[in-house]
C-alpha cells in the first residue's frame, strides 16, 4: 500500500495543526497541507498530487458542501472525507450528495480517524456509527411528512372534523361536541381546504366520501 | 367592620370592567375606568366644574357646550337610545370606522348598520341595551389597517361608545417588542458563534492532542492511565454538552437549511428520545421564508412542544405549517391533559409565544379545556419584499 497524500481543510488552525501532528505520526499518511479557504485549497490541488481531502462543513466563508462539489466535477480522483462537527442528517445528506464518500464527526478517536481515512482512500465509503445510522433512518424514513402512505397525511382531529362536515354539522355543532372552539373549528376547516386542495364545504365531503370516511 | 368593608369595595380604584367571551393571552389586566354603576353612583365628584364655569353662559347653555366637547374629543363618540338608534355622532367615529356617510342620513338609523363587520361590537351593545350588562370594553380590534379601542357605557336612556385609535400604539410596541427579541437573537447569534468558533475547535483540538499522547500511556503508572482516559472521556462529554448549549442558542440547521428542515430535525430527535408521536406536515412551501419569520415561527414551535412534553403529558403531536402567498399558519395540536384557558394566561412559556406572534404582527388562538388536549393556531403574515 503506497502512502495517503492528504490534505486539511478547515477554518481553526489550531485544530488543522493538532490532526497534521496525530496523522504524521502514521507511517502509510503524509499530511501534504493544511488550508483554511478554497483559494488556499484549490492552489494546494492544483500543484500537489492529493489522494485525500479531510473537509470540514462550516469554513467560514467557504462552505464544505459547495466545495465538495467543486472538487468532484473537477478532480474526480481525489476523495472527499467529511469531518464535521454536524451530526444532522441534513449535513450528512447533503455531503454525500456533493460527492463525499466518507463522514465522520469530530470527536472521532484516533482510531476511527484513521480506519475512516484508509477506507476512503482505497475507494469504499466509511461512516462512523451515528452517522450511519441517521443515513438509515433517512433512507426508511424520508421525512416525517410522508408517513401516511394514501396521498395526504390528515391528523386524527382533521379526520373527526371532516367526518362532522360531511355529517352536515355546523361549525358551532363541531365545536361542542369535540370541546373544542369555533375558531379552531375553523381553523380545522380552513387546514383541510389547503390540505386537500379544495374550495369549498362540498370539496370537503367530496372528499370524505371518495375515501370512504363516512361509513363507520 | 361592614362599613369599613363596604368603603373597600366602593374605592373609585381599579375595577375590571369588560367580558370577553373569547380568550386572549394578555387581556387580563385591569382597568383604571369606572363602570357605568360606579359612574352613577360618584357623577357629582367624578367630573370638576369650576365656579366661574358654572355661571358662564355657555355652561346654561349646556347642550352647545356638551357638543363642542363632543365635538372635538380626540376620540370617536356614538351616542345611541335603549333601541339602538342613534342619538349623537362626532366626526371622528365616522372616520374611524371609515364610514363615508352623509350625517344627515343617519337619522334613524342603527348602530349596528354603522359596526357591520365588527360583531364583537355588536353582540356587546345587543347585549348592553338588553340586558342588565352596563359597559364592555373591546381592545385591539383590527379594521383595515388600524386598530381601534372600543368601550361602552351605559348612560341616562341609552349608552355612549367611544373609539380610540389605537395604532401608534399598537406600532411602538410592534417596535419595542421586535427590538427586543431581535436583540435578545444576536446575542445569542453572538454566542453560539463564539463557542462554535472558539471552545469548539479548542476543545476539539485537546483532544487531539490528547489522541497524540494516547500512544505513549503504556509507559505511564496504571493510576495516572486511567487519570488520562477518565480525562479523555470528560473532554468528550464537555464537547457534547457545549454542541447541545450551541445548538439550543442557534440551530445552525434552521440557517442553513430553512425552517421545514430544521422543524423535521427537531421533531426526530423528540420522537427518538421520548415516547411521543410527533407529526409534522407542511403544506405550500416552495421557498423558503425571510430569517426573522423562520427563526419566530421555530422559537414557537420550540415553546409549544417544551409545554406539551413538560406539562402535558401528550402521546401525539401534530406540527401543521400552511403556507399562502402573504402569510404563514401554524397549526398545533396535542392529545395532553389541556389546560384551562382562563387560568393559565399567565403562564411564561404561553407568554413567550405571544410576544414572539405580537413580534410577527401575527394572531395567536389557543384552545384547550381539561383533559381535552390543546390546539394553537398561529397566523403570520409574510413581508412582501418590495421591488
Amino acid at each position: 500500500m503506497s502512502t495517503i497524500n492528504l490534505v486539511i481543510a478547515d477554518d481553526h488552525k489550531i485544530f488543522r495543526e493538532g490532526v497534521s501532528e496525530l496523522l504524521n505520526k502514521e507511517d502509510l499518511i503524509s499530511v501534504v497541507d493544511d488550508v483554511g479557504s478554497k483559494e488556499e485549497l484549490m492552489e494546494c490541488l492544483e500543484s500537489n498530487n492529493i489522494d485525500l481531502i479531510m473537509m470540514d462543513i462550516d469554513m467560514g466563508e467557504s462552505n464544505g458542501i459547495d466545495l465538495t462539489s467543486v472538487i468532484t466535477q473537477d478532480f474526480p480522483e481525489i476523495k472527499v472525507l467529511a469531518l464535521s462537527m454536524h451530526g444532522e442528517k441534513n449535513y450528512i445528506m447533503k455531503m454525500l450528495e456533493a460527492g463525499a464518500t466518507g463522514y465522520i464527526l469530530k470527536n472521532a478517536g484516533k482510531d476511527e480517524m484513521l480506519s475512516a481515512i484508509k477506507t476512503v482512500a482505497k475507494g469504499d465509503t466509511y461512516f462512523s456509527n451515528q452517522v450511519s445510522s441517521k443515513i438509515l433512518q433517512h433512507l426508511t424514513n424520508p421525512g416525517s411528512s410522508k408517513k401516511k402512505s394514501d396521498g395526504i397525511p390528515l391528523t386524527e382531529r382533521e379526520i373527526e372534523v371532516l367526518r362532522l362536515i360531511a355529517d352536515e354539522y355546523s361549525n358551532p355543532e363541531i365545536a361542542e361536541k369535540l370541546f373544542i372552539s369555533i375558531r379552531t373549528v375553523d381553523t380545522h376547516r380552513r387546514n383541510l381546504l389547503d390540505k386537500l386542495g379544495v374550495k369549498n364545504t362540498a370539496g370537503l365531503v367530496k372528499y370524505a366520501i371518495t375515501k370512504g370516511l363516512l361509513e363507520e | 367592620m361592614s362599613e369599613v368593608i363596604n368603603s373597600r369595595w366602593t374605592m373609585p380604584a381599579k375595577i375590571m370592567t369588560g367580558h370577553n367571551p373569547r380568550f386572549r393571552l394578555g387581556d387580563k389586566r385591569t382597568f383604571p375606568y369606572l363602570s357605568a354603576r360606579q359612574y352613577s353612583l360618584y357623577s357629582e365628584q367624578s367630573v370638576w366644574i369650576s365656579a366661574e364655569m358654572k355661571t358662564s353662559d355657555q355652561y346654561i347653555d349646556k347642550n352647545s357646550f356638551l357638543l363642542s366637547v363632543i365635538g372635538s374629543a380626540p376620540y370617536g363618540i356614538i351616542t345611541i337610545d335603549q333601541r339602538g338608534c342613534l342619538t349623537i355622532v362626532n366626526d371622528l367615529a365616522l372616520e374611524q370606522l371609515e364610514l363615508n356617510i352623509p350625517k344627515e342620513n343617519l337619522s334613524g338609523t342603527l348602530v349596528f348598520d354603522l359596526i357591520e363587520d365588527i360583531s364583537e361590537l355588536k353582540s356587546h351593545i345587543k347585549k348592553c341595551i338588553t340586558s342588565n350588562t352596563y359597559d364592555f370594553d373591546i381592545e385591539e380590534v383590527a379594521l383595515g389597517d388600524k386598530y381601534l379601542t372600543f368601550r361602552g357605557r351605559k348612560i341616562e336612556d341609552g349608552m355612549i361608545i367611544t373609539i380610540a385609535d389605537i395604532t401608534s400604539l399598537k406600532d411602538t410596541e410592534y417596535q419595542s417588542l421586535n427590538s427586543m427579541l431581535e436583540g435578545q437573537e444576536m446575542e445569542r447569534k453572538r454566542i453560539a458563534r463564539e463557542i462554535h468558533d472558539g471552545i469548539g475547535p479548542l476543545l476539539s483540538t485537546v483532544k487531539m492532542n490528547l489522541a497524540n499522547i494516547e500512544g505513549e500511556i503504556d509507559h505511564l503508572p496504571k493510576d495516572m492511565a486511567i487519570k488520562f482516559r477518565q480525562s479523555y472521556q470528560l473532554i468528550d462529554e464537555a464537547a457534547g454538552d457545549l454542541r447541545a448549549i450551541s445548538h439550543n442558542l442557534m440551530p445552525k440547521v434552521l440557517s442553513d437549511f430553512g425552517l421545514i428542515e430544521a422543524l423535521e430535525t427537531l421533531c426526530e430527535k423528540i420522537d427518538l428520545h421520548k415516547k411521543v408521536n410527533v407529526e409534522f406536515i407542511c403544506t405550500g412551501f416552495d421557498e423558503r421564508l425571510d430569517e426573522v419569520s423562520e427563526l419566530g415561527m421555530y422559537r414557537i414551535c420550540q415553546e409549544l412542544l417544551n409545554n406539551s412534553l413538560k406539562h402535558a403529558n401528550a402521546s401525539y403531536i401534530a406540527i401543521q405549517l400552511f403556507k399562502s402567498a402573504n402569510s404563514v399558519r401554524l397549526s398545533y395540536e396535542d392529545d395532553g391533559v389541556g389546560f384551562d384557558t382562563n387560568q393559565y394566561v399567565d403562564g411564561i412559556g404561553l407568554m413567550n409565544i405571544e410576544s414572539r406572534v405580537k413580534a410577527l404582527a401575527g394572531e395567536f388562538l389557543i384552545d384547550s379545556s381539561e383533559g381535552k388536549g390543546m390546539t394553537a393556531t398561529i397566523e403570520v403574515p409574510l413581508i412582501i419584499e418590495l421591488e
